[in-house]
Parts: C-alpha cells; structure tokens; sequence
C-alpha cells in the first residue's frame, strides 16, 4: 500500500473502533481508486515585512483528514473554548494531521472540524521562505455528506433530515467561494466568502472529563 | 536523514548548525496530543482512545511516525519531496505557468499568487500552489522529477518495471539523461531516495 494511505487507512480505522462502528466504514467512503477530491499541494510563502500579515484566512478544511508536513511555524488554531488563537508549534518526526468537515458530517457533529489559518512564522523564522506540503484526503466524489448510522452516532438524537450533499457538490461550493472571476459562484464582493462557509459553529468542542 | 537544502523532518535534533532559527519557546501554542502511528498500527487500545479525544476535542493532533518502518519511510518521502519542492518553486515564472490549468478550469496544476481571496475583505493571497491529484507520496516524486527536468530542457528516458512484473524484486526505475549535469544528478539522487527505488543513469 502506498505509505500515505496506509496514515490515512489506520486513522479512519481506528476513529471507526472509537465510534462503535465497522472498521472499514470510514475507510469505505475513502476508496484510493475512486474518484475523489484527494490531492497533496505543495505551497510555497514568500517572506513578509509584516509579522501580523495572514497569508491564509481562518477556514476549516473542506474533506475528511490533512496531513501536512512543515518546518516553520505560521499555522494557528483557534481554540474552541477561548476563540484565541495560538500558534502550532512544527515538531521533527511528526505530521500535523486536522480532521475536515466530512468527518463532523459523518459523525453527526461528535467529531470536529477546528477553524485554523496561517499567518506569518513566529520570531527569527519570519524571514525566511516558507514551504508546505500538505495531502488532503477527501471523501470520494458521489460519497453523500451525511450521518453514517450505527455505533455512538445512533445516540446523537434522531437523524435531522438533512439530505447531505455529495462530496464533490460540498467541495465546488467552498472552493469557489474563494476564487476570483468565476461569476456568481465565487468571489465578487465583500461578504461572498459566506458562501463557502464550512461546518465552523456548528458544535461546541467537547472537553474532556478529568479526574 | 540530512537534507542539502535544510532541516529534515526526521529528527535531527544532534546535529549541529541548523539553518532553521528555531521556533520561539516564548510564544503560547496550541496543546496538541500526540498520536503514535506504531502504537495504532499494533491496534493499541488506549492510542485508539486517545486519538478520539484528540478528534472530538481540537480535531488537530501530531502524528509521530518515527517508531514504525512505514512512519519513517514516509518522512523520508516527504524529505525528499521538500528538496524538490525547493528547485520547483525557483523555476522561472512561465515555465511554472506551463502547469497553470485554471483556464482548463482544473483544481490541479500550478496556481500563481493572487488567484483567490483569503478573507471576507477580499484581499488576495500571496501563495503559490501545485496541485497533484490523487498522488501517492511515490508518485508525488516522479512528477516533480519530470517537471523539473523538462525545464532543463533535457528529456530524461524513463523505463519503469513495478515489482509485479520482476517478480519479488524491488521495482526498477531506469532513467537516461542526454547528458550529465548538477541538476540532473541532484534530481535524480532526489528521486532514489524519495522512492527507495534503484535508479540506473
């Protein structure tokens, strides 16, 4: 198997177990050879004079699971209880990996899909050139952004009704929203962002219990 | 692993002289768990647990991947794709605008700075991006080798048998250069160790 697959297969396995489901279910609607949104992007952020100058607004990401890999600091997480917003610290040996908004459609909201964003590298790193490399996994194209049943989603309440939208309608529709001159779809003026509005507010961040 | 243009993502915390300033011990972060890769491959019941509390609470986590064979064999893909990364990105503009599909309307290929928004404002975004669909980190090489050497003007040969056909053999990659060069040899140094492939010039 591919080595990134494999990353992405043993997490969807292991989210199944935790929901009380299927191994396979989530791994099912992730078929490496079916059609999908799924694509690694490489980013390149030239250095800038302003420390507090963002270079990707706050967004919660549009599929299932990324995985990137960086070396300099600049990706921030807004904290769900506090809305502060706090720099993730880069950490050698290791991905970054963010759950998207498939996965809280999937889960009936139990999962979460954290607003984030990038601004420039904290201190002596603001310098410097800025590469990313990132692989979005996102649900296969026809696969229909709903509550999966079973397991602990059974106990979220009753099915809301919510018809779900494909994957690849969910997709069109947030990354439009961000582009310039493609007509009504995508961006024309101030406000025409919300149309590309993801799951962000749609749940409190659950906390954990302690002792 | 070393890497000529910078630190590695595999742990090179003894070696001496960085390029890298190290990120700032004085600014707050983001408390994020820590998930072993190893620990869900041995279907470890308490990283199950904890991968779920990670997910259900910020839904970001790191992922380590040094204590498994797969885990370290992808860090060092992904090492050897930031090498290339580097060369592709310092290519000159028209030739990264070679791969520019927006016209064709396809979500893939190379999009220059400013192409979308990156607030309500409507201020742009200063980002350059290569999209690749569907890759596997394997893959993710292989087009990054032939953008770049198609830049240099000389078409590499490339002859690739997958393991099923040599039967039990690692697959073979062969690849021919008119010519020898830095860039051709740095290439293709890149793509052995990307791959862990073999590579005949």
């Amino acid at each position: 198997m591919q080595s990134n697959h494999l990353v992405l297969t043993t997490l969807f396995r292991s989210l199944s177990y935790s929901l009380g489901l299927p191994l396979d279910t989530f791994a099912n609607l992730h078929r490496f050879d079916v059609p999908s949104g799924c694509h690694a992007r490489l980013i390149q952020v030239h250095p800038y004079l302003n420390p507090l100058q963002q270079t990707l607004g706050e967004h919660t990401d549009f599929g299932s699971l990324s995985i990137l890999f960086n070396r300099l600091g600049g990706l921030q997480v807004q904290l769900p209880d506090s809305h502060d917003w706090v720099h993730v610290r880069p950490a050698a040996g290791t991905a970054i990996v963010n759950l998207g908004d498939a996965m809280v459609k999937f889960s009936a909201g139990i999962l979460r899909s954290n607003l984030h964003r990038v601004v420039s590298p904290p201190g002596e790193q603001a310098g410097l050139m800025r590469h990313s490399l990132v692989y979005f996994c996102r649900p296969e194209h026809e696969a229909i952004l709903k509550r999966v049943e079973g397991g602990l989603i059974d106990a979220e309440g009753e099915d809301d009704g919510e018809e779900g939208v494909s994957s690849r309608e969910w997709l069109e529709r947030r990354h439009l929203a961000r582009k310039i001159g493609v007509g009504a779809v995508g961006f024309q003026r101030p406000g025409d962002l919300a149309k590309g509005k993801g799951t962000e507010g749609s749940r409190i961040a659950w906390v954990a219990k302690t002792a | 692993m070393a890497n000529p243009t910078g630190d590695s993502l595999i742990d090179t915390s003894h070696n001496v002289g960085s390029r890298i300033p190290p990120f700032p011990d004085d600014i707050r972060t983001a408390p994020l768990l820590t998930i072993s890769l190893a620990k869900l491959l041995a279907s470890n019941k308490e990283e199950h647990g904890r991968l779920f509390a990670a997910s259900r609470s910020l839904g970001f986590f790191y992922l380590d991947m040094r204590e498994c064979a797969e885990g370290k064999t992808l860090l060092s893909r992904a090492d050897s794709i930031f090498s290339l990364m580097n060369e592709f990105f310092k290519l000159p503009m028209e030739e990264k605008r070679r791969y520019d599909l927006s016209k064709k309307r396809s979500y893939f290929g190379y999009k220059g700075k400013g192409k979308e928004v990156m607030d309500d404002q409507g201020n742009v975004d200063h980002n350059e991006m290569y999209n690749v669909c569907q890759p596997s980190v394997e893959k993710l090489s292989l087009i990054l080798i032939w953008s770049l050497t198609r830049s240099t003007g000389r078409y590499p040969k490339m002859t690739y048998w997958p393991s099923r056909i040599l039967y039990r053999r690692p697959s073979l990659l062969c690849l021919t250069v008119p010519s020898s060069s830095h860039t051709c040899r740095a290439i293709t140094l890149s793509l052995q160790r990307s791959l862990g492939h073999s590579v005949i010039l």
